[in-house]
């Protein structure tokens, strides 16, 4: 029942089950990819967070000299969070384009849920936060 | 309607294979799908009341307050506040009070946890 297939495109014999599977095949598979968008979409969100506190916490840090080098400020307070929920988090940029914004970059591995299984390959996520001095 | 109970043969009611498909494969992945989801929106709401819970407390340190903004959240994403566990730690001075802390918040939702940190 479920192994003959129609090879001719003008047939119109043949089983309905390669039909089925193939469906069954393409639905699971749409599940898989929105699963896997929400888990990026979440990491994403953890990065910016962690990048936003961090770009506040340089901007307390610096004294308002924002000339200066803000990475080892950033790194510190990288060092001293908890970064749970985030794999291999990177700074990627610690800067202040105007004196007055601190811009935080950072980039960290995305894990799919199914990595294991479904994956290879690991996505990478950046994402920034900003900090602005006030009056 | 006849069933064909030879199976190398061709034969038989196509209405047979799409109710046996329909019921064998895609109400599983129907239900996946929905247990899937379902999870994910709760990771979801997780994540924003972590986020936005640490964000009132560090905007007005009181905890009664920042338990209100919680409930608040939680009832906007249709979580019940009663399954919600939240803790709120500051270092170094625990009172949450003093500059320069930094306030740390866990939220769980059964197996769900989500964390946020914030100097302030």
């Amino acid at each position: 029942m479920l192994t003959r297939v129609s090879v001719s495109s003008s047939s119109e014999q043949g089983s309905l089950a390669p039909l089925g599977i193939g469906l069954a095949t393409v639905s699971l598979a749409a599940v898989v990819a929105i699963v896997a968008a929400g888990s990026l979409y979440l990491t994403e969100r953890r990065l910016t967070g962690v990048a936003e506190s961090t770009a506040l916490s340089v901007l307390m840090d610096s004294d308002s000299n924002l000339g200066q080098n803000l990475f080892p400020f950033a790194r510190r307070y990288l060092s001293d969070l908890p970064l749970r929920g985030l794999h291999q988090v990177t700074l990627v940029e610690a800067s202040s384009p105007d004196l007055k914004t601190v811009r935080i970059r950072l980039c960290s591995e995305w894990r799919p849920i199914f990595e294991s299984y479904m994956f290879s390959e690991i996505g990478r996520v950046c994402s920034e936060g900003l900090a602005r001095r006030g009056r | 309607m006849k069933l064909n109970t030879d199976i190398s043969s061709e034969q038989g009611s196509a209405i047979v294979d799409l109710i046996g498909f329909g019921v064998l494969l895609q109400i599983p992945i129907l239900m996946f799908a929905t247990l899937a989801i379902q999870t994910q929106q709760q990771s979801f709401a997780v994540e924003a009341i972590a986020r936005h819970g640490l964000r009132s407390h560090v905007l007005w340190p009181d905890p009664a307050s920042t338990a209100q903004v919680i409930s608040e959240i939680a009832s906007d994403f249709g979580v019940s506040v009663q399954r919600l566990d939240w803790t709120l730690r500051c270092r170094p001075d625990p009172s949450c009070m003093e500059p320069n802390t930094t306030a740390e918040i866990e939220v769980r939702l059964g197996d769900l946890v989500a964390y946020s940190s914030q100097r302030f």
